[in-house]
Order: C-alpha cells, then sequence, then structure tokens
C-alpha cells in the first residue's frame, strides 16, 4: 500500500483533511477571539513575536512578564519561521501546522511502539491470567485498528482545532511529550529521559514523567541522561541570553507561583486573583504539592506498567497545573483513545464528556458575556472552567478505574463473575485493609 | 544663680554671633500675577511665586545637618524636605482638567491631569542604595505637606524613570554629581482646597496681602482647567522654589457668557495690599499678556499699563507693579479689565501652535485595547525631533511587537532612537522613548497594543468599575524660533524682567523647550467578583479534592468482588431505613 512517512492513504487523507479544517476555521475566526479560553499566558505565539521584536530592539526579553517560555523553545520556533519564508514571526500557522504534522506523525510512532509493549506485557503476564478471561486478550489485529479513530481524534478534537486557531504554542512540547513516550514504549529509556528533559524544559511540569521512565528501566543512566541533556538545555539557554538566568525566574518560578490571572481553564486563575494575600503561599505551595503528592502513590500502584503509569502522571499534571492549555488536553483524549481494550470497563464516560462538552459550548459564551458586553460577570466563566476541570479529572478516574477493573478481571475471569454459590459478584473498589474473598466462576 | 543666668546670657549671645557670622543666607521673594485672554471665552490666571536663596555652602543640599540654618522668606519645610532625602530638584503639580494645547497654546510649566512628582535625587557613592528609600519617604512626606493622596508614587510600580524626556531644570550642586530621576503620574488625583492652603501657608505674605490675596479657592478650583504646582531646583547660587497656580476660567460658565471680564469679576478679589516681603525690585506685579500679531487679541485692557514690552513671537507684557500703583495713586485696590468688542472670538481665527498631539483608544471589550497617539507637525517648513515618552502601567501589559509608526503616508517608519523597558507585574511599569523626525505638514501617529491583565481583587482601585488610567503622552521638543507660539506665559516670568528692562523690545525669538501632555485614557479593564474570595476558595478546593480524591482511590484501593446479598442491602441507608420500619409496618 501507499505509504509517506509511515502514514496510509486514508490517514494522509485525515491529515490534510485536518489542514484543510484548521486553515478554514483561521479564514473564519481571528486568534484574538479564541485566545483566551483556548491558549495560555504561556502558551501563545504572541510570545514568539514579542521576543522577535524585543531581541531586534536591543532589549532583555526576560526582564519582564511578557514571556514565560525558555530561549532555546522561542528560537526553535523563530527558526522554523524563517525556515517556512516568515522571518518576523508572521508563519505562525505554517509553523504551528508543520509540529502538528510533526505530531501526527509521532503519534503514529507511539501507536505502533505503545501496540508492540502492550502485547509483550501481555505475553509476559498471560500465564498469571484466569484461562476464562483468554478472550480479552488483546491482538495486534484489533491494536492496528485503533490507528485511524486515533489520528482522526488528534486532528478533528475541537480543543485542538481552536488552540490551532488561537496559535498556541503547545505543538512543539506534544510532539516532544509524544516521542517521549514512544521511547518509554519501546523501552529505551535513555532517550525517554532525554526528551522528557527536553519537555520538561520546555514546560516544567513533564518532569513528573521521569518517574515512570526510571521505573521503566535502569533508573541511574536514565536520570544521568536526564540530568544531562537538562544541564546541557539550561546552559545553552544561559549562553544565549547573554549569561544571564533570569530566563529561569520568568519560565520556572512563572509555573511554580502562578502570577498571572489571565482567565484561561485551569482552577488557578480565579484562585490566585481573589485569594487573600496572607493565604497566597499557601495555595501556591498546595496546588503544586498537589501535583507532586500524587506522583508516589500512583507509581507504586502502576510500578509494573510505566507506560499507563506516563500516561496518567502526564494527564493528572496537564489537568491541574497553573496554566494549563486545551491543546494538551486534547492530546490526552486521543492518549485514552489509544487504550481501546479499557473503553468496554468506562462506564460512566458519558458523563464526562457531555460535561466536557457543555464546558466547550458554554465557554466562549459566558467568556465573551464577561469581557465584552459586561452583561455576565467573571463567576459565570469560572464556573465553566470549574466544570471542565471536573470533567476531565472524572474522565481520567474512570479511565484508570477502568484498566483496574480490566486487570482484575483478567485475573479472576471476565463478566459476569459469580460466587461458588452461584450468587452475581460486583466488582469494588476497596481498601486493601478488608479481608477480601476472591472467587472464580 | 547669677553664675548661671550669666552662663545662660553669654550661650546666648554667641549662638547669635555664630548664627548671624556663619549662617546668613541672602534670601528674595518676587511674586507676580499673569493674566491672558486664551480667546473662545477662555481667561488664563497664572500666579507665580518665586523664592531664591543664596547658599554659601554649597553642600547644603546634600548636609541634613545644616538645619540650624536661618530662614526668614525661604520656606524651612521644603529646603529640610530635600535636604533629608537627598532630593537636588523636585517637581510636583496637582492638576484638575486637560490643558488644551491645541486651542490654548503651550503652557509655561506643562501639566498632565491628576498629580505628577519627579525628582532628581542624590545618587552619589553610598547614596546610590537608598535612592529608592528615599524617594518613598520624599513620596510620603510630599503627600503629607500638601495633604495630596499620591501615597501610591511611593511603589515602585508607578514610578519610572525616563531617558531622555525629562532633565534636570537646575544646576547640581557639585558639578557633575550623579543624579537618579524618578518619575509618577496618577491620573485621578483630585486637586482641592485641602492642597491648596498648605501651598498657600508657604507663602510669605499668606492669603492676607499681595497677589496672594486673589488666591479665592472657591472660584479657581470652579475652572476649566486649574493646577497646584511646586518647583524646586538648584540654581549657579543657592536654591530657587516657584510655587505656580495656574487656572483657566471659561466665562461662558462663570459668567454666563458676558465677555468682558476683570480680575475681580472672575475671582471676587481685589488685591488692597501689596506684598511689602516682595523685593522691592520687582515688588507684587501682575502682568497681561497680549498677542500682537498674527491675530491680535481684540480685548481692550484698563487701566494703562505703567509699563510694556513688546516679546519675541508677537506677544506683548503689560506690567502693572502693584506696589507702586497702590502707594503712587492712593487707591484702595488695583482691577484690571478686558474690554471686548464682541461675544468671543471663535476657533478658527486663533492660529495653532506648531506641534499638536493627541491620544485615543482603539478596540472594544476588555480583553485586548490599543492606543493611537497621534502628532502633528504644522510648521511650514521646518521638521521637528519630537521625543514621545509612553508610559504604561503593568495592568495594561504593552505588546511591544504590535508599536507601529505611521509617518505621512509611509506605513512602517522606523524610529530614529527607540528605548523600551517592559513592564514587571507588581513591581514597575512599562516605559517607551521614541526620538522621531517629523517633517514639516506631516502627521505622526504611533499605535500600539495591549493585553488588560486580570490583577487581583484587592490591586483595583476604590472604584473598580470606573477603570484603570492610562498617563499621558509626554512629548517633549524644540520649538522652532520662527514659528508663531500661543504662548501664554513666558517661562520664569520674574526673574527675566530684569533681562527683559535691558534690552526692552527684544524681537529676535529663540528657540523653546516644550513639553505637552496628551489626553490621559481611562481604560476599562477586566474584574473579578468582589465577593467572592470565600467562594472561589471553597470551589476551587472541592475540586481540587475530588482530582486528588480520585487518584487517591485509584492509587490506595483495590478492586474486588462484593456479594450484593441481603445482608449488604440492610447496611445501605435506605436498607436501614426499611430495617426500622419493618416493627411499624407489622402493626
Amino acid at each position: 500500500a501507499l505509504t509517506v512517512f509511515g502514514l496510509t492513504a486514508l490517514e494522509l487523507a485525515l491529515c490534510l483533511a485536518g489542514c484543510l479544517c484548521r486553515l478554514a476555521l483561521r479564514a473564519w475566526l481571528t486568534p484574538q477571539s479564541v485566545r483566551a479560553w483556548s491558549s495560555s499566558p504561556v502558551e501563545s505565539w504572541t510570545a514568539v513575536r514579542e521576543y522577535l521584536a524585543l531581541r531586534r530592539a536591543g532589549v532583555d526579553p526576560y526582564d519582564g512578564s511578557a514571556l514565560h517560555l525558555p530561549p532555546l523553545s522561542l528560537r526553535l520556533m523563530l527558526a522554523a519561521d524563517s525556515l517556512l519564508g516568515g522571518g518576523d514571526g508572521d508563519r505562525a500557522w505554517l509553523v504551528l501546522l508543520a509540529l502538528e504534522l510533526a505530531g501526527c506523525l509521532a503519534l503514529k510512532r507511539l501507536l505502533r511502539e505503545f501496540g508492540a509493549y502492550t502485547l509483550r506485557r501481555q505475553a509476559a503476564n498471560v500465564a498469571s491470567y484466569c484461562s476464562a478471561s483468554v478472550p480479552m486478550l488483546l491482538s495486534g489485529d484489533s491494536l492496528r485498528r485503533l490507528r485511524l479513530p486515533v489520528i482522526a481524534a488528534y486532528w478533528f478534537n475541537p480543543y485542538s482545532l481552536v488552540a490551532s486557531v488561537a496559535e498556541a504554542t503547545t505543538p512543539l512540547s506534544n510532539l516532544v511529550v509524544l516521542l517521549c513516550l514512544a521511547e518509554l514504549c519501546r523501552g529505551r529509556v535513555g532517550f525517554a529521559a532525554a526528551l522528557c528533559a527536553a519537555a520538561a524544559y520546555h514546560g516544567l511540569y513533564p518532569l513528573c514523567l521521569i518517574v515512570p521512565i526510571c521505573l521503566a528501566g535502569p533508573a541511574r543512566p536514565a536520570l544521568l541522561a536526564f540530568a544531562g541533556t537538562l544541564a546541557c538545555l539550561l546552559a545553552t539557554s544561559y549562553m544565549l541570553t547573554g549569561g544571564s538566568w533570569a530566563y529561569l525566574q520568568s519560565v520556572y518560578a512563572f509555573h511554580a507561583l502562578a502570577p498571572d490571572h489571565t482567565p484561561g481553564f485551569s482552577l488557578s486563575w480565579y484562585l490566585f486573583c481573589e485569594a487573600f494575600d496572607h493565604f497566597r503561599s499557601l495555595f501556591q505551595a498546595v496546588f503544586q504539592a498537589n501535583l507532586v503528592c500524587v506522583l508516589a502513590p500512583l507509581a507504586i500502584r502502576f510500578r509494573s506498567d510505566p507506560c499507563f503509569l506516563a500516561v496518567i502522571c502526564w494527564a493528572y499534571t496537564a489537568i491541574f497545573k497553573p496554566y494549563c492549555c486545551v491543546s494538551e488536553q486534547a492530546l490526552i483524549a486521543c492518549v485514552f483513545i489509544m487504550h481501546a481494550q479499557l473503553h468496554a470497563h468506562m462506564r460512566r464516560a458519558l458523563l464526562a464528556i457531555i460535561l466536557l462538552i457543555v464546558a466547550f459550548v458554554l465557554a466562549p459564551i459566558m467568556h465573551h458575556l464577561w469581557l465584552y458586553p459586561g452583561s455576565a460577570n467573571s463567576n459565570f466563566y469560572f464556573a465553566i472552567s470549574l466544570l471542565h476541570c471536573t470533567a476531565m479529572a472524572l474522565l481520567l478516574y474512570l479511565f484508570c478505574i477502568a484498566y483496574l477493573k480490566r486487570e482484575f478481571l483478567l485475573h479472576h475471569g471476565p463478566q459476569p463473575l459469580k460466587f461458588s454459590d452461584g450468587t452475581e459478584a460486583k466488582i469494588v473498589l476497596q481498601a486493601p485493609t478488608v479481608k477480601l474473598l476472591f472467587v472464580n466462576n | 544663680m547669677y553664675m548661671t543666668n550669666l552662663f545662660v546670657l553669654v550661650s546666648i549671645f554667641l549662638l547669635f554671633v555664630v548664627n548671624n557670622c556663619v549662617c546668613v543666607d541672602e534670601e528674595d521673594f518676587s511674586e507676580e500675577l499673569v493674566l491672558s485672554d486664551l480667546g473662545n471665552g477662555y481667561s488664563y490666571f497664572g500666579f507665580n511665586f518665586v523664592f531664591t536663596r543664596q547658599v554659601n555652602d554649597f553642600n547644603f543640599v546634600i548636609k541634613a545637618t545644616s538645619s540650624h540654618k536661618h530662614f526668614s522668606l525661604f520656606p524651612r519645610s521644603i529646603s529640610d524636605l530635600a535636604a533629608r532625602f537627598r532630593v537636588s530638584e523636585f517637581h510636583l503639580t496637582l492638576s484638575q482638567g486637560y490643558w488644551n494645547h491645541a486651542a490654548w497654546g503651550y503652557a509655561s510649566q506643562p501639566q498632565p491631569q491628576g498629580a505628577e512628582l519627579w525628582a532628581w535625587l542624590g545618587s552619589h557613592g553610598s547614596e546610590s542604595d537608598k535612592v529608592e528609600s528615599n524617594w518613598r519617604e520624599f513620596v510620603s512626606a510630599v503627600s503629607g505637606m500638601f495633604c495630596a493622596s499620591v501615597n501610591a508614587m511611593a511603589t515602585g510600580a508607578v514610578a519610572t524613570s525616563p531617558a531622555w524626556s525629562y532633565r534636570p531644570e537646575g544646576l547640581s550642586q557639585r558639578g557633575r554629581e550623579p543624579r537618579t530621576l524618578r518619575l509618577a503620574q496618577i491620573v485621578n488625583q483630585g486637586v482641592c482646597t485641602e492642597n491648596l492652603t498648605p501651598w498657600s501657608r508657604l507663602l510669605p505674605c499668606k492669603k492676607q496681602a499681595g497677589i496672594g490675596q486673589l488666591l479665592n479657592a472657591v472660584k479657581l478650583h470652579d475652572s476649566a482647567y486649574n493646577s497646584v504646582q511646586v518647583h524646586f531646583k538648584p540654581t549657579h547660587r543657592g536654591l530657587a522654589l516657584r510655587l505656580v497656580f495656574t487656572a483657566v476660567i471659561d466665562r461662558r460658565i462663570a459668567q454666563l457668557g458676558k465677555a468682558d471680564w476683570s480680575v475681580y469679576s472672575l475671582l471676587s478679589r481685589a488685591v488692597s495690599l501689596p506684598c511689602s516681603l516682595a523685593t522691592s525690585q520687582t515688588g507684587s506685579r501682575l502682568l497681561v499678556l497680549k498677542r500682537t500679531a498674527p491675530d491680535p487679541d481684540q480685548s481692550a485692557v484698563q487701566p494703562e499699563p505703567l509699563q510694556s514690552y513688546n516679546l519675541a513671537n508677537g506677544l506683548k507684557l503689560l506690567d502693572y507693579n502693584l506696589t507702586k500703583m497702590l502707594d503712587d495713586e492712593a487707591k484702595d485696590s488695583v482691577d484690571v479689565k478686558f474690554n471686548f468688542p464682541w461675544t468671543w472670538v471663535p476657533v478658527e481665527r486663533l492660529q495653532s501652535p506648531p506641534v499638536v498631539a493627541q491620544k485615543y483608544q482603539i478596540g472594544t471589550g476588555s480583553e485586548m485595547g490599543g492606543v493611537v497617539v497621534a502628532i502633528s507637525n504644522r510648521h511650514p517648513s521646518q521638521a521637528i525631533n519630537v521625543i514621545i515618552l509612553e508610559i504604561v502601567p503593568w495592568q495594561l501589559r504593552m505588546l511591544f511587537h504590535t508599536l507601529e509608526l505611521t509617518l505621512g503616508d509611509n506605513l512602517a517608519h522606523k524610529a530614529n532612537k527607540v528605548h523600551y523597558q517592559q513592564s514587571v507585574d507588581r513591581v514597575r511599569p512599562a516605559k517607551l522613548e521614541l526620538l522621531v523626525t517629523v517633517p514639516p505638514r506631516t502627521s505622526l501617529r504611533v499605535s500600539y497594543r495591549f493585553t488588560k491583565q486580570l490583577v487581583r481583587w484587592n490591586e483595583f482601585p476604590p472604584d473598580a468599575n470606573h477603570g484603570l488610567y492610562l498617563p499621558p503622552t509626554v512629548v517633549s521638543f524644540v520649538a522652532p524660533s520662527d514659528s508663531s507660539l500661543r504662548l501664554p506665559v513666558l517661562p520664569q516670568t520674574v526673574l527675566s524682567i530684569a533681562e527683559l528692562t535691558a534690552n526692552r523690545n527684544a524681537t529676535t525669538p529663540e528657540p523653546i523647550f516644550v513639553r505637552l501632555y496628551t489626553e490621559a485614557l481611562l481604560v476599562n479593564a477586566p474584574k473579578p467578583d468582589f465577593s467572592m474570595p470565600y467562594n472561589v476558595l471553597c470551589l476551587v478546593c472541592t475540586v481540587l479534592a475530588i482530582g486528588s480524591g480520585f487518584m487517591h482511590n485509584v492509587a490506595c484501593k483495590l478492586a474486588s468482588v462484593s456479594n450484593p446479598n441481603p445482608a449488604d442491602k440492610d447496611a445501605t441507608l435506605i436498607g436501614r431505613l426499611k430495617k426500622m420500619l419493618t416493627p411499624w409496618r407489622r402493626q
């Protein structure tokens, strides 16, 4: 069959349709009209333009509150811009589209590696599975059938569409994270750690991926690769900014302290805008602690499946970090779709999806009503961002539960489970202290 | 007992001797009121009170210990203020209304709307670390002294130091000693009698005699434009202080359209006593500035002045020496009347100044905004270099890449020089200075966009729904010498009167440095709901708890099977309720 960069004709058609769809939307909507709720103060092409203008005027770009992306990321995008015939940062759409295409290729690679990883893991564990659960096992074909839906979801997720119109620079970090996950699935821990370092350099929070990477293989080389890459990137940036560490303050301290309250789809903006001054540092700590504290128990729980662990760690930080970007969350939805074996066990996913749709429809309306005619106030939009966060958290929860349920069923036989006396058993989550009765039917 | 008394007497005597021998500084005070008809029914009143003090010890300003010095006329509080906070020069203006330079011409002392304070602080050696704290304390002191709530200027979030637009007006005490500029503007600062009262207390004759008698707060504050100013600077021989009050009264309101006016008709006061503390050389003076060319004032001024001078730029100065007039003619009071042949001069007859600047807002909504500054050079033949200073508060984050200069038909003009400093949230405002050459009969359009930041609920001014003020753009340039400037007041008239009398009828115009302020803009910024802090806290924490609770569930619980048998059903709430009800059912 005809393939271009490993994409089949149908997949290529999807890519093309996705690109055309974005171009059509761009012609219809201006970046300003959707920027507020689909981009973040960090991930915005405005920063690239500002960086270019400031450098041309001979002003230190990091001596201010405008830029929150590290210098190498900005340089990279500017280089891409001039390579594609821009020069003034005016080819945003082309650069971002190219990055999205690259992201699609990375996704394709992740799909392949993930398939191989899943089959490998299944083969290793099959001895411990219940014999009755064999029909639940995955085959190469079932994994291959996933490709089209995943790629379609990648291109046509409404959130990724609006983020593309808003010129969010997320495709760059998405690309790196996808490559990192692919390397992790492939088991090349060193490469994965280096890519994780690159992603963390760009946006701090992908730092959490280092935990699953260390669990996936020998931890020492992984950590060495991570530290080495990060040190190289930071040192290069130090040299690029003319021997100044000022960028650390405007990039990483910004992520950690969330001083900018531009309305977005995160929880933090309104909280820090409304918080009393004497509570502010407490809540800054709570926000970061929430992200860190969840890592350890999850790492212990899912230590046998680092790829899954990586996905949920990434998803959790993407939802609860102070400046989230919907484009990243759209990609997470894609990765959820990739785990097709879990869909059958996600019973209340419909509720989460409906909530997400409601949030998607109401967000621009509330945002407009608040900031333009002034007929609604900030609480309306805040309610929608709360709804969005809750729905995303619910979706992630259902995803994890589905995984646990499937694992249980693989070990104890498919549904309906029955007790030895013939009564139907119900699967529940229980604290492990309760004495459990495992029965095979 | 005798010995003690004697000792005290001797000490007092010695103190007198020491004071008189070492520390006698020559002081001088003169006062003037400049009157002018600005056309279109606007009357201009410019009160100038000038203090000079010759200082033998040039370290005076630097040394705080010089407080034992004797002061007779010069306000000691001002001098102490400067000495204490190492301020070598400062300018405070509190203005209400907008000086409409396009219609009225350039002001001798330009003032923006609201409050402006700029000061040069000594930053010599060890003082360089203390500039920030000195400035902070200085602002508080000034704020207290003039009953103005300008404390917000003390925070760096308002104060800035432009590179080109503001130069020291006075001489430095110690040659080229390093000085640091701090400039702060608060647009929505009102000016009121409570500012005028402490200001007028600095006058040696207070409001009891001389020009000060005319300071009728009720009439002066009820005007189209009024401004209270304090200008302190070092001179080559010592210190100079100018207290200025400027008012522009709209006669269409004040006199219900009656064209003829006099000092008495507008201020309800007249000078009955000369200020005897004013130096005999200049005394108390009332000056009338009249245009003679190219479109002469139509007003006839009564009485005839004692002296008159033809100035450059088609201006004539009528000089009324109040001291002489009140002495010689044994009058009760002096009044100056302006009589007009018709109601008022229509606008198009007035010649506009060579450079006019205007500022307006573009964009809708409270998310993004933009600003356009239009500067036009109306001079027929000369190009003018203008320095544009734009200070943008951090709440409105300026997008530097959107800065566009349009010069005539050239859509992408480049400034000769650009100086830009980004804003830092809660720390400092953005500062943009441009040096542009504007060719004759051309207009320059500077535009940029900004994002309106959502700021914390406690960072809003008291009336949050009023909006945020974008300070005026400052346009500085040297006006060409041959242009017929509409300049109502000469800079420092009193000090140069000796020179005027020396070379009478001077007609060679000199280039004049002009600083213009455009309108300040009111920007509608996004606002949170101010009643929500606790609710938001609770709601966000709930969602956080839901998220981390989910993860806790996933991480700490195991899947297991449960037996949905009747015993378990009884354990549920409804089950227990049913069980409770069963005995009743049976009965």
